[in-house]
């Protein structure tokens, strides 16, 4: 490891982690891969000192997120990521699955950060505020409002027995 | 969705071995520094560094396990007497190990709290803090449980309390309520709710007493230590308070405790009040702003931290009535001047904010101060607020103090003429006005005037001279015409480069004087309508886009240029076109719609969210640009935010010297 650079030690031991992050965010596999290799780039192209490995997960997190806002901000968004393809290329997406994943897509993006970095990471109200740079009142209003948005959605899903997408 | 389904659906994301194969490839290319595990090339933190603290908190598991070392050690200190725990009911039916009776002498070692990714212990606990939970745990009223239910949260944080004495025993509780009992080798099961919750607020409210070895680990864990025994004297409980947070560093945070201390040596624990933390409640210490400055000296460059200044003095609390806090604040956060606000548009989907200039805010406080206020049980705005310095002004009448955290309203619920002050506000400034005005149809996904409201996808486009027609390739565009003789008409461009309405300008409002007309290369996005095609969920995107008030923003447009058409010298560029015959500015919405040497404007939409408009200066004699106006309409994520900035007296300078000297204008 001694020989290994920063970007690739850390995409090694944190690729699946800021993909995951970046998925919880967006929604979308594909641009969950493109977030991702741009984070793991930026740490390429601008070398971080870090302190320890929880160190350098907190700040590929961060900068995870922050990615998924731009994204979300830019002009060339695509909300249209194909089932089919995640299905293949990804991993066997089951019917629990998708419905996970369009409960994620219809999550406001605002919530989805603080939902998986409290409920995936595990990481607090008051960590994950000096995380994103909130108030911790902020915070847990947030995940209050984004877990009431979940049971909202969920509730619609038991009502209409499901989102209208193709089931495997 | 269940917890359990969130998690296993988000470990199926795994890299693929495609984009794994070609990122190693990438991050294998020629790179400066190397990464090892050991700090190197670490450059100096000199702000609050929260990653460093949790990553601290974390890595504390390693420090101690649960056979701790620790030893119960008396503190001097005056820790507080009273517990949570004490008004635990004390079921007489179920079995207890009535820990006094075969443990004369007891301690409890250290109490560890554990999950799948994180734990810490808290050792030394003092004789009254362990006194009370383990009698809190006695008095539990705990019912009998199985052992599955025990085992089936192993996944949850639990906490471990080890106690020593004559004999040794070991409860374990898990967030879910389940405790297991182990003594003499014999495990025994209960279940009560509460108990867990109620065990973490007892012992956080010992928490500055006990050994930050444990809690914090390390070198760093060993020096705080020292410096708290140091000043533990000192460290009284107080009520509970809540204040800012923008002068405070953490010491230690993880699933159930984070430690603040401020530079008034104030400590705020929170602990978890349900489950995974998502409540806290607090819990305050007060000490001298000397242990804040010795941690800041001491162990600032390990916390990340900046050195201390000089120490800070205490500030006095004057005690004012809720209603006289409520004028303070006002008083302290809005003078009798024009100020600027910045709006907050809401939350979730249609978030965003935009900026005012210059609001007269006297009718305002007059309002409030006719009030009389209390505290309400809202914790935050539930919709739109303008923030004025440190405090949010809610379109529901209630006033958010930055400071305290707390919300105020009005004592009586009659919030009509708040909410009636508050909407007035942009109205003192038409700019100001007009900005709210596109903001809320933006943000409302509703037209706020007239017909017209146009969806843009793509930037890509031309001008084709001849026809004077803006073709693009898959956005939509749009002429201006601004001309002294037929007045400003305004058409409107299917996406595929034909137009579909003409909208004649009489008296600032467009009249519709053509419509479907087409020139089009495609058909099947052209208008029929007198509304053009415009965003929606199921429309060009997947995105609920907001409709921008074309309409409404071109009027305002003309409103500011409208002086300035008749100019000579023009320098076309790519994207614009100037009519020398008719004096018609025409612009493509995607680019720079229209440049000379004196002026330049961009209008830009794209996505259906944003317009960005951008109006500037620059004198030929010194080449010096000055900005006149610069306004966004839209974020991009379907909100309604502008941004707004203006140079008023430039602007008329400029605009009375067009007209009159340069260029001759006529109106």
């Amino acid at each position: 490891m001694e020989n290994e650079n920063a970007s690739l030690y850390a995409f090694r031991k944190f690729g699946d982690t800021v993909l995951r992050a970046a998925y919880a965010c967006c929604g979308c596999y594909a641009e969950a891969e493109d977030i991702a290799q741009d984070v793991f780039l930026l740490l390429h192209t601008k070398p971080v000192a870090f302190t320890d490995d929880e160190h350098m997960k907190a700040w590929l997190l961060r900068v995870t997120i922050n990615k998924c806002k731009n994204l979300n901000r830019s002009f060339r968004i695509s909300r249209t990521g194909s089932i089919d393809e995640e299905r293949s290329g990804i991993y066997n997406m089951d019917v629990t699955d998708v419905e996970v994943r369009e409960l994620i897509r219809a999550l406001p993006k605002k919530y989805s950060s603080v939902i998986y970095l409290h409920f995936y990471e595990g990481y607090t109200i008051k960590e994950i505020a000096g995380l994103l740079g909130k108030n911790p009142n902020t915070v847990s209003s947030l995940l209050q409002r984004g877990k009431e948005k979940l049971r909202l959605e969920i509730s619609q899903i038991n009502m209409t027995g499901g989102h209208n997408y193709e089931k495997k | 969705m269940k917890k359990n389904d969130y998690k296993n659906h988000l470990d199926k994301i795994k890299c693929s071995p495609e984009f794994r194969a070609k990122m190693e490839e990438r991050l294998s290319a020629e790179q400066d520094g190397e990464y090892a595990d050991s700090v190197s090339d670490v450059e100096r933190v000199t702000k609050i560094n929260y990653h460093r603290w949790t990553a601290i908190a974390a890595s504390a598991a390693l420090v101690l396990g649960i056979g701790g070392t620790a030893m119960y050690l008396t503190k001097t200190s005056d820790p507080p007497s009273e517990t949570m725990l004490s008004d635990i009911s004390h079921d007489e039916s179920l079995p207890y190990i009535e820990v006094e009776t075969i443990t004369e002498n007891y301690s409890m070692d250290v109490i560890m709290f554990t999950n799948d990714s994180v734990s810490f212990n808290i050792a030394n606990i003092p004789a009254e803090a362990s006194h009370q939970i383990i009698k809190g745990l006695e008095k539990c009223s705990w019912e009998p449980a199985e052992a599955d239910n025990f085992y089936n949260f192993d996944s949850e944080t639990r906490m471990s309390v080890s106690c020593t004495g004559t004999e040794e025993f070991v409860y374990t509780v898990n967030s879910e309520g389940y405790a297991m009992l182990e003594h003499e080798g014999v495990q025994t099961f209960y279940y009560n709710g509460n108990s867990y919750f109620k065990i973490v607020s007892a012992v956080g409210q010992y928490l500055p007493y006990c050994d930050w070895v444990s809690m914090v680990g390390g070198e760093t864990g060993k020096k705080l230590d020292v410096i708290f025994k140091k000043h533990i004297s000192e460290i009284k409980r107080t009520q509970n308070e809540v204040d800012s947070f923008d002068s405070w560093i953490m010491l230690m945070s993880n699933d159930l405790y984070t430690v603040y201390i401020d530079q008034y040596g104030k400590i705020t624990v929170f602990y978890a009040s349900s489950y995974g933390g998502s409540g806290s409640n607090t819990i305050s210490f007060s000490s001298s702003p000397e242990l804040y400055n010795e941690i800041v000296n001491e162990l600032g460059e390990e916390l990340g931290i900046e050195t201390a200044t000089e120490p800070a003095t205490t500030p006095t609390t004057e005690v004012l009535s809720t209603n006289e806090y409520v004028y303070k604040i006002i008083d302290e956060n809005i003078t009798g001047e024009p100020m600027d606000l910045r709006f907050v548009i809401g939350t979730g989907q249609f978030d965003g904010s935009f900026d005012l200039k210059n609001v007269d805010m006297n009718e305002f406080t007059k309002v409030v101060k006719s009030h009389n206020w209390k505290v309400s049980e809202k914790s935050y705005p539930e919709n739109g607020f303008y923030i004025a310095r440190n405090l949010l002004l809610t379109v529901s009448g209630e006033i958010y103090d930055q400071q305290t955290g707390n919300m105020y309203e009005p004592a009586d619920d009659s919030f009509s003429d708040l909410i009636n002050a508050v909407d007035k506000l942009p109205e003192s400034d038409p700019c100001n006005h007009i900005m709210s005005l596109l903001a809320y149809s933006g943000n409302n996904g509703t037209v706020m005037s007239g017909d017209i409201s146009y969806y843009y996808s793509d930037t890509a486009g031309s001008v084709d001279s001849n026809s004077e027609i803006q073709y693009v390739y898959r956005g939509g565009t749009g002429k201006l015409y601004h001309d002294s003789s037929c007045g400003e008409y305004f058409m409107l461009n299917s996406p595929d480069g034909g137009y579909s309405a003409e909208y004649m300008e009489e008296n600032r409002d467009w009249i519709l004087i053509e419509k479907g007309n087409t020139v089009s290369l495609y058909s099947e996005y052209v208008s029929d309508t007198d509304s053009v095609p415009r965003s929606s969920s199921s429309g060009f995107t997947g995105m609920g886009s907001c409709v921008v008030d074309y309409d409404y923003l071109c009027t305002y447009i003309c409103s500011l240029i409208g002086d300035i058409y008749e100019m000579s010298e023009s320098v076309p560029v790519t994207d614009f076109r100037y009519d020398e015959n008719t004096g018609c500015i025409q612009f493509s919405i995607d680019a720079t719609l229209y440049e000379t040497d004196l002026i330049s404007i961009s209008l830009n939409i794209a996505d259906g969210n944003m317009v960005y408009a951008h109006v500037e200066r620059t004198d030929n004699n010194t080449g010096e640009t000055v900005i006149l106006y610069d306004f966004q309409l839209g974020d991009g994520m379907g909100g309604g935010v502008v941004y707004y900035t203006e140079n008023q007296d430039m602007y008329s300078e400029i605009s009375e010297d067009m007209k009159t000297e340069k260029f001759g204008a006529t109106e």
